[in-house]
């Protein structure tokens, strides 16, 4: 008898300028890397056709179905941020903030930045992204999330003991059969010898809604609500887990596939199964774990290779991800809160997914997400290559003031020490000639 | 029964000033191979260059060609011949017949010209002659300097025209000042032509646009490269250089940037000081360019190669870091893939034919000067880069093959046949 968990992820970056070498430069290095207006022209075209007409919609399907329809959710910081700026984004937040007082939307955690932290040797940067991004939940939306997505579901063994250990209840990730082999999607597990509970994706159905809903070569074109909820009805399992990118609804399928009257039905199509109803995540995580998964190297939901390689696949993101790792270190020992902040968002891992170069028909799919619009990747690679090699100039730049000054301070204490012990050297000689 | 063509062209290794004579050459070779037979017509100098294929049959034309080496005595070109006597009589007295072929064509003197003139009168009366023996099947011409004996052979002879489009001479002229007289013969040709054949998508748009034909009667052909002929395995400890080179390498004309690469080169320079930049090649911006890089200050650090063979090129493609193509208007764009045989990361102007089907490579519009010299110096600075284009660029260029030039010409040649 399967539940249906329905979840959703909502991020929009914060997309970079064209550097140019030859330019003056701004003082505020958020106006100096990243392009406010093309990201408000996105954010705002994204409101209309997607966020906004789909929250209100599932809005409307949680209080029409009386907390029988639940769903789950997660929002980058890099999202909240732009939305906080304008009129539109803040109403989209006044949605989710209703939604939120329902009870049934649960949030989950993330990377704040959406980035590949979690990839660092030093997984410390990861952490502190994380704690980031529950804090701005906590904020905004008053809910504590149990529950953890890495960014792009990013998954192995490593990355799912660090989750445990910072006291996540549950992950989810991507069940393919590589991993999984004989076993199915649909049941929860757990992470290799822990206790950290694991939702895997699946594929199929979720690709059926988030991928194949508009495509006319499918063979079950055109989908309906009805016929999708026989085929989850039908479905053998504890959990039928349908993980998707929220802009499925407006962005990835424009409003004129029917993909909203697919989504108004599908709550009230699937209840009319006995054996269907909606779960949280958490609600979900209550089910039995039915074995654990091994996963030794890392697994995404991105391509048909479902790793990493679409930002670490060539050796332009491989220089890019080590300068990052490099920067790291640097902002660690600067310790200043906003230069940090702009190296976070200069690891959302959009950056890099803009520089791959994997196989042309996979390409394809990359260009249609790109907003470089005539850029190759290669000039994708340049300009964030020498965007990060400005950041850390300026970095070194800060830092030598930082080290200048914490010498100046430090021959100081010495000098006043070397004089308290002399003092009290000679005040102890004095002392003992005394006696 | 082989095809038999009349291509008319205009250079021929080793009298090249550019990308026609090499396609040429290499064309000829290859429908040889394929058992075309080629009679190339071309204005005779003093030396002959050899037929690249048994099959090809080198014509060279001047008011001898008439006489003796060709066997033009026959009875049956009796009436022509008298009259073939009389242009003799004629040309031979100018001083400057025998001299054109020798005179740079980018040097637009009115002997060039006139040249061009008498060129195409003869031709086109040479074919009428040898058609009688040699029985072609089409004349395939080779740009405007070909195309009033195309047109007036084809018509005489009654066989279909095809035309090539290597540039326009709106390409010549980087759009500024175009030879009104020189348009309306490419117009005439583009027209006459029962199918014309374009260097690249570019042109093809071109053409259809500024002559007014459809894009349906013009197909793309774009052009090979002999992998044997421009790869080398020199090194740059061999000429004594180090340091990173930047190469430009091309007609020092308006038409193909060099003034921009220059301008380059200064902003290079102010970032990156330890960076040699070569213009090669010869051309009559030449005075200019080198006034330029005084005032700009960086004299000491542009060396002017003057003109290169093909013999040497490769040289200087292997002490290489970058290839620079810079071009106001390049219909295609061979140095290009020259340069990516031998690994060198190309920058690209985007108006060029063969950034349009290069993928490894970098593109810039040639007037952006900035973005030009900020992609020479990532490719300088950032050696993953480097060897991504690098490697990328040997194996896209060795997808192009006149081979496959020759087999597409064919295709267009066969669909005219009917």
């Amino acid at each position: 008898m399967p539940d249906i968990c329905l979840y959703f992820h909502m991020h929009q970056p914060k997309r970079l300028k064209k550097y140019s070498l030859f330019h003056y430069k701004q003082n505020d290095l958020e106006q100096e890397y990243f392009n406010s207006s093309m990201n408000q022209h996105y954010f705002e075209k994204a409101s209309e056709k997607c966020y906004s007409p789909a929250l209100k919609l599932l809005l409307r399907l949680v209080e029409e179905n009386h907390g029988k329809f639940a769903f789950s959710l997660s929002v980058t910081g890099t999202f909240l941020e732009q939305a906080l700026k304008t009129k539109s984004g803040r109403e989209i937040i006044e949605t989710l903030q209703q939604l939120s007082s329902t009870g049934r939307l649960e949030f989950l955690d993330e990377t704040y930045y959406h980035s590949l932290a979690s990839l660092f040797p030093d997984k410390s940067e990861f952490i502190s992204q994380v704690k980031k991004h529950s804090e701005i939940i906590k904020d905004l939306f008053n809910q504590t999330p149990k529950v953890f997505r890495n960014t792009e579901l990013i998954y192995s063994n490593e990355i799912a003991s660090v989750v445990e250990s910072m006291g996540y209840k549950g992950i989810l990730t991507e069940g393919i059969e590589h991993v999984l082999g004989w076993k199915s999607p649909n049941y929860v597990y757990k992470n290799l010898n822990g206790n950290l509970k694991v939702l895997l994706r699946n594929y199929k159905l979720s690709d059926d809604v988030g991928y194949r809903f508009s495509a006319k070569w499918w063979a079950d074109f055109p989908l309906t609500a009805d016929k999708y909820a026989s085929w989850l009805s039908g479905t053998q399992g504890d959990t039928v887990n349908l993980f998707m990118d929220f802009e499925t609804f407006g962005e990835h399928h424009w409003k004129d596939t029917g993909i909203f009257e697919f989504l108004g039905h599908f709550p009230s199509e699937s209840l009319k199964y006995q054996n269907l109803s909606f779960k949280t995540v958490s609600e979900t995580l209550e089910k039995e774990a039915k074995d654990q998964i091994d996963v030794p190297y890392n697994l995404s939901w991105a391509d048909m290779e479902r790793d990493v390689s679409a930002w670490l696949g060539n050796k332009l993101q491989g220089a890019c991800f080590f300068k990052l790792q490099q920067i790291s270190e640097k902002t660690k020992i600067l310790n200043d809160e906003n230069t940090s902040h702009i190296f976070r968002l200069l690891q959302t891992s959009d950056h890099l997914y803009y520089i791959c170069t994997k196989s042309w028909a996979d390409g394809d799919v990359h260009k249609h997400f790109s907003p470089y619009k005539e850029n190759t990747p290669y000039d994708n690679f340049i300009n964030y290559m020498n965007i990060l090699r400005d950041f850390e100039m300026q970095l070194d730049q800060k830092l030598d003031v930082k080290a200048k000054e914490q010498s100046e301070v430090l021959s100081f204490q010495k000098m006043l020490n070397t004089k308290n012990i002399f003092e009290s050297a000679s005040f102890s000689a004095l002392a003992a000639s005394r006696r | 029964m082989a095809l038999k063509i009349a291509m008319l062209g205009w250079e021929f290794p080793p009298f090249i000033s550019g990308g026609l004579g090499v396609h040429c050459f290499e064309l000829t070779k290859a429908l040889g191979e394929r058992g075309v037979l080629v009679d190339f017509y071309m204005p005779k100098s003093q030396i002959v260059p050899d037929s690249p294929h048994p099959n090809v049959k080198i014509i060279p034309v001047d008011y001898s060609s008439f006489e003796g080496e060709i066997d033009l005595h026959d009875a049956e070109f009796g009436p022509y011949y008298k009259f073939l006597k009389t242009i003799a009589q004629t040309t031979q007295s100018d001083q400057n017949s025998r001299e054109f072929v020798e005179t740079e064509s980018e040097s637009y003197g009115l002997n060039f010209f006139e040249a061009v003139g008498r060129y195409n009168f003869l031709v086109a009366k040479l074919v009428e002659i040898m058609h009688k023996k040699r029985h072609y099947d089409l004349i395939h011409a080779h740009d405007w300097i070909t195309a009033k004996a195309g047109i007036s052979a084809s018509k005489k002879i009654r066989k279909k025209l095809i035309f090539t489009f290597h540039s326009t001479e709106f390409d010549r002229t980087a759009n500024l000042s175009p030879f009104d007289w020189i348009l309306a013969i490419e117009s005439e040709a583009a027209k006459n032509a029962a199918h014309i054949i374009a260097v690249s998508n570019m042109t093809r748009m071109h053409v259809s646009e500024k002559f007014q034909v459809s894009p349906n009667k013009i197909s793309v052909v774009y052009n090979g490269v002999d992998m044997s002929k421009f790869k080398s395995n020199a090194k740059k400890e061999h000429f004594g250089i180090s340091g990173s080179v930047v190469l430009f390498h091309g007609r020092l004309s308006i038409q193909k940037g060099p003034d921009y690469f220059l301008r380059a080169a200064k902003r290079v320079l102010q970032l990156k000081p330890d960076v040699r930049f070569i213009i090669s090649g010869k051309g009559d911006m030449l005075p200019q360019l080198l006034s330029d890089a005084i005032s700009l200050g960086i004299m000491d650090k542009v060396t002017f190669t003057g003109y290169v063979s093909n013999e040497h090129l490769p040289y200087l493609y292997s002490i290489a870091d970058v290839y620079v193509l810079p071009s106001v208007s390049e219909p295609f764009g061979l140095t290009v893939l020259e340069a990516m045989i031998n690994g060198v990361p190309a920058i690209v102007s985007k108006s060029s034919g063969v950034s349009e089907i290069i993928n490894h490579c970098l593109r810039v519009d040639f007037w952006d000067v900035d973005e030009m010299a900020s992609k020479i110096l990532a490719v300088l600075k950032y050696t993953e880069l480097k060897e991504m284009l690098s490697d990328g660029a040997k194996s896209e260029a060795s997808y192009f093959s006149w081979k496959k030039t020759a087999d597409e010409t064919l295709l267009v040649y066969n669909k005219n046949m009917s």
